[in-house]
């Protein structure tokens, strides 16, 4: 009924009274502004409007003027352009004579956002498969919605109470746990928001989230509502997730892997407790910036460890490097480090995740194992060489004696060629004896020196040496200067370092500059676990380019020549590698020449 | 007269330089022999025979282990000379090496014509002569 004391304009619904012909006698405000109608909307016809309202509408009219009241759904009425629009009505007949002309009192409302929204929670509902229930105590009723039901595979027919309920969850922890919270929630009013199993009705398990807050009254729980949501799938992916985690965990825990995770936009840089392991720093000492990382590279390392980091992060996804860090004992460690960039719709790089771990006994291995394989080839180039250098010589003397007796066995050569082919031939052999005793004195190096090593005082040979060569320094006008303190030790053969130092000396003398007073300068070097020996002249100088391979080497043949550098130098490499030492040289030609002589020192001077 | 058969001898063994000019001369030819000690007279003896406008030797007996510049220096540093006909210039390595290494690296090079093993045989140096005369 029309409350006629209020003029119906103003009425806060939708409201009209049309006449027989469903003419509008009378309309409210609202009903005239959802149409677009003059607020007066007289002499106009409900039946304009046909077209833009659903036909059940116009029926429930027509039964209206047959005096039979009508209240309808929400109808859905699609227009021309596919739009959709809800509408709800109740229509009555009205007496004749009330409200001027009319016979018809319809309340039409346009519930289209009403019932978008209630569309809306549906389908979130239903595709957050959530289902509520409410467990009325007074009256001892329990109600499932649709999706409960659903969720519990259940019939939509099922009719639950509190104990069928609460036996389809899982039994032990979960049951056990849902009847606790059901009691407590009963009897103190404390809700519940928990994860537990259910078992379906068809025997299936599944995760829900059930949440249920009880209603009191005067202390005293009269209802409780609540939801269920199935989230079976994102609870198994969570646990697979933490599974995962762990066995990572477990692994990395195994393996010493450390994980970080840097914050690219916000400059931090998380490590787990594996990392300080890995780095050798302790918690308080990192300051979890990028920074803090950078800083502990091996200063050899930084430039190109940061420029590559710099360049994934702006280009590249994934970041796979080996490098060195200094720990804070000073001690370099091999760490393997490889992650991943994570970026942002944009493309833009957010963060960067990965794993480090260290690599030193690994790099250690591979280190010894190249230094064994250098070893293994050098020794075998050169005794390759050696054998070949053997029978060059050899057979040079030996076709020099060939070829020498070939002419004193004709009669076509004259008596004076016959004397200078005998004086030839005293020479070739000779020769080939000076060969064959270097030859010895070589292979001797290579098979006694392990024999003879002792603790030998640098100071003392290089002296000894110098005084003995004393004579040769006056009468070539060379200056010697010794900086070498005595009680530098090596470990050596006394014959092999004074030899090598020997042949050093002379050659300096022998190669001087004849345009400059002549030095020769040496001196030590004092390193972790050898001491290298220096011996510096002023001299002409070699040009390594052309001459550096064949310096040490047995090239030459042992044909007796002023200026060969001959077998002296292979000797001498020969003695300083028979005692597990190196011999290198640098030099410019009219400059000098450095040759740096490294021994072991012996073990209890390790420093 | 026949023709001058010029050659010319590289190796610091003054054992070989004998042999090689005595079994030269017991060949009985026209011949003008050079002989330098090692690689780096040899460059400069030959500069100086194009200075002099003098002919190139036709035969030149190379030997590979010597000092100041062996001979494989000397085949490169031929290479990069600026001389006039030194394409015509047969040379020989005559080494002591029997390692075939050596052997496959001289006969690798165009400029060489062949290697030998020493001692050198008369027959042999007949027929490198005969290739030139």
């Amino acid at each position: 009924m029309v409350n006629t004391s209020i003029p119906l304009y103003d009425a806060p619904f939708a409201v009209a009274i049309l006449d027989k012909d469903l003419n509008f006698t009378a309309i409210s405000h609202m009903l005239a502004r959802t149409f677009n109608l003059d607020d007066s909307a007289r002499g106009t016809s409900f039946l304009d409007l046909q077209d833009r309202l659903p036909r059940e509408l116009y029926i429930d009219l027509h039964l209206a003027k047959e005096g039979i009241s009508s209240k309808s759904e929400p109808v859905k009425f699609i227009h021309p352009d596919g739009e959709a629009d809800w509408y709800q009505w109740k229509i009555n007949p009205l007496q004749n004579g009330q409200e001027g002309k009319g016979v018809i009192m319809m309340i039409l409302e346009k519930v289209t956002r009403r019932m978008l929204a209630e569309d809306l929670l549906l389908r979130a509902q239903r595709m957050a498969r959530v289902g509520s229930w409410v467990v009325d105590l007074k009256k001892n009723t329990i109600y499932w919605s649709e999706m409960t039901k659903e969720i519990h595979e259940v019939p939509k027919d099922f009719v639950p109470n509190l104990e069928t309920g609460i036996n389809f969850y899982k039994e032990g922890f979960s049951r056990d746990t849902i009847t606790r919270l059901v009691n407590e929630g009963i009897e103190k009013g404390t809700p519940w928001d928990t994860e537990l199993i259910l078992v379906t009705q068809k025997d299936r398990e599944i995760w829900v989230r059930a949440i249920g807050e009880p209603e009191m009254v005067n202390g005293q729980c009269v209802r409780i509502t609540g939801t269920f949501q199935d989230i079976d799938t994102r609870k198994r992916a969570e646990l697979e997730v933490i599974r995962i985690k762990e066995r990572h965990e477990i692994a990395a825990n195994a393996a010493n892997v450390g994980i970080w995770d840097f914050d690219i936009v916000n400059n931090t840089l998380e490590w787990d407790d594996n990392m300080y392991k890995v780095y050798g720093l302790p918690k308080d000492k990192f300051a979890g910036v990028y920074e803090a990382w950078a800083a502990t590279v091996h200063p050899e390392d930084k430039e190109w460890t940061s420029a590559y980091v710099q360049e994934t992060i702006a280009k590249g996804n994934r970041l796979e490097m080996n490098f060195r860090i200094l720990t804070q004992d000073k001690e370099v460690r091999w760490i393997r480090s490889e992650g991943s960039v994570v970026r942002d719709t944009k493309g833009n790089p957010v963060k960067m995740i990965g794993a480090n771990w260290d690599i030193t006994p690994q790099k250690n291995a591979e280190a010894e194992m190249q230094s064994l394989l250098n070893t293994t080839t050098y020794q075998n180039e050169s005794l390759l060489n050696f054998a070949h250098i053997v029978s060059h010589n050899m057979r040079s003397h030996g076709s020099n004696l060939s070829m020498l007796t070939d002419f004193l066995l004709e009669d076509r050569i004259s008596e004076e060629e016959k004397q200078s082919a005998l004086q030839m031939l005293k020479k070739a052999s000779d020769g080939l004896n000076d060969t064959i005793a270097h030859l010895n004195e070589v292979v001797q190096i290579k098979t006694e020196a392990e024999k003879k090593m002792t603790i030998l005082d640098l100071g003392d040979i290089v002296h000894k040496v110098g005084q003995s060569l004393e004579a040769l320094f006056t009468s070539n006008g060379v200056t010697l200067k010794i900086d070498v303190p005595k009680g530098s030790l090596v470990m050596g053969v006394m014959a092999y370092v004074e030899s090598a130092v020997l042949n050093l000396m002379t050659n300096a003398v022998k190669y001087k500059d004849p345009d400059k007073s002549a030095q020769i300068h040496i001196t030590t070097e004092s390193r972790s676990k050898r001491v290298v020996l220096h011996i510096e002249d002023n001299g002409l100088g070699i040009d390594l380019k052309k001459h550096g391979e064949k310096l040490f080497g047995m090239y030459k043949t042992f044909h007796q020549h002023a200026e060969s550098r001959g077998i002296g130098l292979f000797i001498t490499r020969n003695q300083i590698e028979s005692m597990g030492g190196t011999i290198v040289v640098s030099s410019k030609p009219g400059k000098g020449s450095i040759f740096s002589i490294t021994l072991k020192k012996p073990e209890q001077v390790d420093e | 007269m026949s023709k001058v058969l010029r050659t010319a001898i590289v190796d610091d063994d003054p054992i070989v330089v004998f042999g090689m000019k005595l079994m030269l001369k017991q060949l009985g030819l026209n011949l003008e022999t050079h002989v330098w000690n090692n690689g780096q007279d040899a460059l400069e003896g030959l500069m100086d025979l194009v200075h002099k406008e003098e002919p190139l030797p036709d035969v030149l007996f190379l030997d590979l282990t010597m000092p100041v510049m062996d001979g494989w220096d000397f085949l490169e540093a031929l290479k990069k000379a600026p001389m006039p006909g030194k394409e015509d210039i047969k040379i020989y390595v005559l080494s002591s090496s029997i390692n075939p290494v050596d052997k496959e690296r001289a006969l690798n090079k165009k400029q060489v014509a062949d290697f030998i093993s020493k001692p050198i045989k008369e027959e042999r140096l007949k027929e490198i002569l005969s290739l030139v005369s």
